[in-house]
């Protein structure tokens, strides 16, 4: 039997059929399918790995060239600073990855 | 039959003008960290940085190439490209509404509007909680500075591409390729990517980069899409009509984004390496290692001859278009994503 979805009738009520994120939790999946969790058409980040039979073999190279644009909303975020929200202006801090990255040794959280 | 053939060449002098400006000299336009860095394509040399505060993740070039719109996360720079110079700057960024300008802005054909993808996040005070609403396709008014309309679109819509001769409606590059009424919000697909036709496999595609220019340019955004069955397909959209076409490319090349040439006959593409492919047969026809490393975005010079790949770092390689022959880098103070050329 078909189970029909409950509908609030007063503003509370209304208020509670939200789609709200309360933390991170893995268990809120409204958390994972409404952030913006990739770039690519299917989520497949790190799609670009490249198995060339030769110099550079792997992925993009240098890497440190993606350094910087990989600071958004995809990719590896634990590895690079989120310049959306957490540490937004981190860029000042190097202009240029590959010529300031010593000035990256920790992100300063700007706010 | 002399009038007529001086009539023909008349028509062909005056559409050439509206294609190259007269005495029109390129430049490339290239937003990244804090600076945005003006080119001379000329002698390959930076001749003016315009600074800002910002990490810049998108930009396009208006119709008539007179503005420049580079955007971060959280605003939009309107750039001058007569006096090169920052003549507005668009926050929509706020602690309790925080958007995010996802891709690149588009403006409208007419020049009057930007159309934007925001991603939003409300935050209500002293409340522990967010409301994330559906991606946002926005209309912004540029001359009554204010949004004027919003719709929901797809997660992931990442770029637009307005269409030339049907300014009420533009083409979403999302989980599928959509062709979208900018008046009433509705959309249709045209083809599917992450939801394909029924015996086609589906395709990943990362959409960030629309290579294009006001003048001389192909006026086909072409689009890599990679296949479950390990194929590659070029997506060609024409920006003219919204058509599209695809070109099964004869070998899996690994590209960030493409670039057509002038005549719409061959296909740039760039990553670690640059590659020239036959639109007509899907062949690679020529390609080399760049040698400075990863790049993201392409521009072409108005005759076609040369190809400038970049940045990523803090340079941008170039190239012969004819023989794919490396001819050196130009360096930038700062690492970016994107670029365009602006004839002037």
């Amino acid at each position: 039997m078909k189970r029909n979805r409950l509908k609030g009738v007063n503003r509370k009520a209304k208020r509670l059929e939200e789609r709200e994120v309360f933390g991170m939790g893995l268990d809120q999946i409204d958390v994972i399918w409404d952030q913006p969790v990739g770039c690519t058409s299917i989520f497949d980040t790190g799609w670009e790995t490249n198995p060339r039979p030769a110099t550079p073999m792997g992925n993009c190279a240098p890497s440190a060239r993606d350094f910087t644009s990989c600071a958004g909303p995809c990719w590896w975020p634990a590895q690079t600073p989120d310049s959306m929200t957490n540490f937004y202006g981190f860029q000042n801090q190097c202009l240029a990855i590959e010529r300031d990255w010593r000035n990256l040794n920790f992100a300063i959280k700007i706010k | 039959m002399l009038t007529k053939s001086m009539f023909a060449i008349a028509l062909a002098t005056a559409l050439l003008g509206l294609c190259v400006p007269a005495g029109a000299k390129d430049f490339l336009y290239v937003p990244g960290v804090n600076y945005l860095s003006i080119v001379d394509c000329d002698t390959d040399t930076v001749v003016k940085t315009v600074e800002y505060n910002d990490y810049v993740i998108g930009c396009s070039p208006s119709f008539d190439g007179k503005y420049f719109y580079i955007n971060g996360w959280r605003n939009v720079y309107v750039v001058d490209t007569r006096t090169d110079t920052i003549v507005d700057t668009l926050t929509f960024w706020s602690d309790l509404s925080r958007v995010n300008v996802v891709c690149s802005p588009a403006p409208s054909v007419d020049g009057n509007s930007l159309y934007m993808i925001w991603s939003v996040v409300k935050k209500k005070l002293n409340v522990p909680r967010l409301t994330v609403p559906p991606w946002q396709f926005v209309i912004y008014d540029l001359k009554k500075k204010e949004v004027t309309k919003s719709f929901d679109v797809p997660w992931n819509t990442t770029a637009i591409i307005p269409i030339e001769k049907d300014p009420e409606h533009v083409i979403l590059m999302s989980q599928d390729i959509l062709k979208f009424n900018v008046k009433t919000g509705k959309y249709t697909k045209i083809k599917g990517q992450l939801h394909p036709e029924e015996g086609q496999p589906m395709l990943n595609n990362l959409i960030i980069w629309v290579n294009w220019a006001p003048t001389s340019d192909s006026g086909i955004f072409p689009s890599p899409a990679y296949g479950s069955d390990g194929s590659l397909t070029y997506i060609l959209i024409d920006r003219k009509t919204g058509n599209l076409k695809t070109v099964t490319g004869e070998d899996v090349n690994v590209y960030y984004s493409l670039i057509c040439s002038p005549d719409g006959k061959y296909v740039y593409g760039c990553m670690d390496e640059v590659y020239k492919v036959d639109l007509a047969t899907g062949k690679t026809v020529a390609k080399a290692l760049a040698p400075r490393g990863t790049t993201y975005a392409e521009a072409l010079t108005s005759d076609g001859k040369k190809l400038y790949t970049g940045p990523s770092g803090n340079d941008i390689m170039v190239w012969d278009t004819a023989t794919l022959k490396y001819i050196g880098f130009i360096p930038l103070k700062h690492d970016g994503i994107v670029m365009s050329r602006i004839s002037k």
